[in-house]
Order: structure tokens, then sequence, then C-alpha cells
């Protein structure tokens, strides 16, 4: 035989495996530039929503702010959608538009002291036809109850605190609300504490949004704990969207993760099922992108004749507010170092 | 006879094998190239525009010629998504009553707007501001960018295919949220 013969019986024979792994490259690269797109897409999305958001990186100490959270919370869902159907090319065809919020089942709006749920689920109207739509909660609060009896504490992304007093709630700050809670005047113990019940919190809304976007309105309402159902597995956890299905899941970062990535005011997004083509899917879960860095606080008092600003964590204050002498009612609170100069504070020399 | 279709087969056959495929091989790498420096420059003049809330005749234009310095040719598509916050009052007897709510309303300017303001047909006005198309912050800000026609490689792929291979062109899309205003 001749080499030239030989040469085209090797390329007849490998020219086929040749060719598909051509193809499987072409095919990985395309899923690979689509779920960077995707990525870049829902990442945007999810850093506009929250400098929506910024706004309300404070204690809410009036309805009005109350309200406001809730309004920035709209927004900041308004800019997600927005963002995220121009960013995937679906905006101006509300088609397009729904198919992309389809595929959004979750979407949680992270405030200083509490979060909004949102999610895409079916229920049943008024007249008992099962609809599909979007579904908005109230915000529900970063909340510790203690075992032992005592009554609940509401926490926030800063160091302060809300006490119910009879029936009354007060804004406070930890260490005041250390006189009622020990555990509270380490401050370490208290961040633990603090981001442990936002977690918590952030973790159980998710479940609870998920459970109710992969339930149709009659297992649900069968459901006497819908919640733990879906946790336990009990109930198919498959999720409907527009162009097919997905099934949901809890994120699995661990709790380290997921406590540094709940820091901050922000928005978390759950996107489900987008499709990337040979039958799979893309699902994310997307929080990182959209934190807003909180700024730290000051605290004013009055020692020694003199009105001083500190960081909480300052050596300094620590002695001075250990000291009998010291008068807690001096205490205040300030955003930061610029208005409690405005107030006629002076910088603590020792942290500032 | 059967030796000459042989020979003509080998030949054709290594043509392609030591020509077209080392080619189409360093074609699609190029596109490859091209498609990451697109969405670069896409993301490079519309995350600037959203942070200096204005989109300049010279930054278009330095995003314009970054991109015909790929060698081809692009369709720039801008979608500026404006919005409005209008309170809602009611109509009670003659006179209006403010509900306590508001709409959010949203106008869509595209690129035909945008290089109106940029590139004005009745000369150049005085002030360089003016030539500035301003945004607010809280607007939405998208650019698309498309080739036109086909890349060497879709060429080479379409020779190759015998017509039959799919024009995947340059592409790329970035966008987001007006961070700043100008004034």
């Amino acid at each position: 035989m001749k080499p030239i013969s030989l040469a085209m019986i090797a390329l007849f024979v490998f020219a086929p495996f040749l060719m598909l792994a051509k193809i499987q490259t072409d095919f990985l690269q395309k899923t690979l530039m689509l779920r960077q797109h995707y990525d870049t897409a829902i990442d945007n999305a999810v850093s506009d929503a929250a400098f929506v958001l910024a706004g309300s990186v404070r204690m809410q100490t009036s309805d009005t702010e109350a309200h406001r959270f809730e309004a920035d919370a709209q927004e900041a869902l308004v800019a997600f959608f927005d963002s995220l159907s121009n960013g995937l090319g679906a905006a101006g065809d509300v088609m397009s538009e729904s198919r992309v919020r389809s595929h959004v089942p979750v979407v949680l709006a992270v405030g200083y002291q509490g979060l909004i749920l949102y999610t895409n689920s079916q229920y049943k109207d008024a007249q008992g036809v099962v609809v599909s739509g979007p579904v908005v909660f109230p915000e529900k609060p970063y909340i510790w109850v203690p075992e032992d009896g005592r009554k609940p504490v509401l926490f926030t992304m800063g160091s302060d605190v809300i006490l119910y007093n009879d029936g009354q709630v007060s804004p406070s700050s930890y260490l005041k609300a250390a006189a009622l809670y020990p555990e509270f005047s380490d401050r370490e113990q208290f961040d633990t504490m603090r981001l442990s019940a936002i977690a918590k919190t952030v973790r159980d809304a998710l479940s609870q949004g998920l459970s109710l976007a992969a339930m149709t309105p009659d297992v649900l309402h069968s459901s006497a704990d819908g919640l733990e159902a879906f946790r336990q597995g009990r109930v198919q956890n498959l999720y409907r969207t527009e162009s097919g299905s997905a099934f949901l899941q809890l994120p699995t970062a661990d709790d380290a993760a997921f406590r540094r990535a709940v820091s901050d005011v922000g928005l978390l997004a759950f996107v489900q099922g987008l499709p990337v083509g040979g039958n799979k899917d893309y699902s994310t879960f997307a929080f990182g992108g959209g934190r807003v860095v909180k700024r730290n606080g000051v605290v004013g008092y009055a020692w020694d004749s003199r009105l001083l600003y500190c960081v909480e964590d300052c050596v300094e204050f620590q002695k001075v507010s250990a000291d009998p002498a010291f008068d807690l009612n001096t205490m205040v609170f300030f955003a930061g170092p610029e208005e409690a100069a405005l107030e006629g504070y002076e910088p603590c020399p020792d942290c500032h | 006879m059967d030796d000459a279709i042989w020979k003509l087969l080998g030949f054709i056959l290594s043509a392609v094998l030591l020509f077209a495929i080392p080619t189409m091989a360093l074609l699609e790498r190029q596109d490859d190239v091209t498609q990451s420096m697109v969405q670069a420059e896409a993301n490079r003049f519309v995350d600037t525009a959203r942070d200096m809330g204005y989109i300049s005749p010279q930054l278009y234009t330095r995003f314009s010629e970054r991109l015909q310095a790929t060698g081809l040719h692009y369709n720039i598509r801008i979608r500026h998504e404006k919005r409005t916050w209008i309170p809602v009052y009611d109509s009670v007897g003659t006179g209006l009553v403010f509900t306590g709510n508001y709409d959010q309303s949203r106008v869509v300017a595209g690129e035909a707007d945008v290089l109106a303001t940029l590139f004005p047909t009745g000369g150049i006005p005085p002030d360089e501001a003016s030539l500035h198309y301003n945004m607010h912050a809280g607007d939405l800000l998208f650019v698309e960018v498309r080739s036109r026609g086909e890349t060497m490689a879709d060429a080479m792929r379409r020779w190759l295919w015998f017509g039959q291979g799919a024009a995947s062109g340059i592409w790329g899309r970035a966008g987001g949220m007006v961070r700043n205003e100008a004034n």
C-alpha cells in the first residue's frame, strides 16, 4: 500500500473524532460566553438595585422611614428587573420581559433592620383562579428570641438594636441593651449573634420564597407547613419557567461565606433555569455584586467636661464607659465623624 | 486512472489539512480576540458614560474608532431609559387630591436621539457642554454592538462547509444604571 493511501485511511479514521472534538469545543466556548453574559447581566442588575437601596442604609426611626425602605425596596426590584431585561436584550418586548421574570423565582431586598421578600409564584385570586405573578411580602425583621423567656430583640446591620419594652419598641445601642442582655457586653459575641440572626432570617425567607415559587397553590394549601415540606424534599421543587422548568435548590454556600454576604444592605437574587444549550440550564445565586459598603458610625459622649466622639471599638471609649463616673445618658450615635463634628463633638485622640 | 483520482484526492485533502484548517483556526482565534475586545470596549464606553452622567462626542468617537480598529464595521445601538416619577392625584369634585402614591414613567431614547445631540447638523454650538448627551442618576444606559456582514472566519467557514456555515458575527452588550449626573 502506498504511503498516500495509508495517510488517507488514517485521516478517514481520525477525522470524525477530530470533528467531534471541534464541535464539542465550540459548544463549550459558546456556553461559556453565554454564562459570562448571564453573569454580567445579573451582577449589573443586582448592583443597580443595590444602588437604589443605598439610601436605606440607616436606622428607621419613624414610620415614614420604614415606609421609605419599602418604597426603596420596590424601586430596587423595578431597577433589578429593568436592568436584567436590558442586559439580556429583552427590554421593550413584553413577552421576553415576562420570560426573564419567570427565571427569577426569589429576590430579597436586605435592608438595615429587615428584609423584603419578592417571589414569583402561583396563587389563587379572589375568584379562585390560579394565576402566576409577583408577590411582595411585608418587611421581616432580624429577630432573635432568647430561649430563657426574655423579650425578643430585633437586630440591625449596625450596632443598634430594637428592644421591646411594655408593648413599645425602642431603638438602643447594643451597649445600653447589655444591661438587659449581658451577652451583648462583648462586641464580638454581639456581632456573632447579630450576623447569625440575620443569616437565619435571610435563609428562612429564601427557602420560604423558593417553596412558594416551586409549589402549586393546591400543594401549598394541602401542606401544613409548606416551608418544612420543601426543606425535607417532601414536595416537588420543580419551578416552571416560561421556557421550561428548573429544580430549585437552596444555596449551598457554607455558613461563614453566607454570613459575610449578608453583613450589609443589598439585594440577593436567585436566578434559575436560564437556558445555555445542550439541555442544560444556568442557575445562580447572586449577592456578592450588589452589596453596599456601609459606613461605620461613631458614638459621641461627654467625658471630663468635653464632648468627644469615638468608634465603638475604641479602647479608650471602652475604658471610659466602664468608669462608674461615666454618664450613659450623654451617649449619642452619629452616622459619621462629620455629623458628630457638626454637633460640636471632638475626635477622640486614640481612634481618630 | 485510479492512481490519478487518489493523487487528486490526496492533493485536495492535503491542501485542506495543511492550509485551510490552520487558516480557519487562526481566523477563529482572531474572532475570539475581536469578540473580547468589542465586549471590553462596550463595557469601557458605557461604564464611563454611566460614571460621568453624560456621553460626550469625544467619548463616542473614541469608542467608534476603537471598534473600527478591529477591521470590521459595526452597528451600534444605544438604549437610554429615562425615568420620571409622577405624583398621582385623584380628582375630587372640582379639585385634585394627592393620593400619596406615585407612578414611574419610562421614556426610551435610541442612538438616533443620542447622535443628534452629539453631532448636531446645524453647526457646532459655542459651548462644548451643549454637545453632551446628559442623563440622570437612576436612568438605564445600554449599548449593543453587532458586526455588519461576515467576518473572515465566517467566510472561510462558509467556503469549507459549502455555504452551510452559519455566520456568528461579533457581538457585545453592556450597560446598567447611571450613577452620576452631569449638573
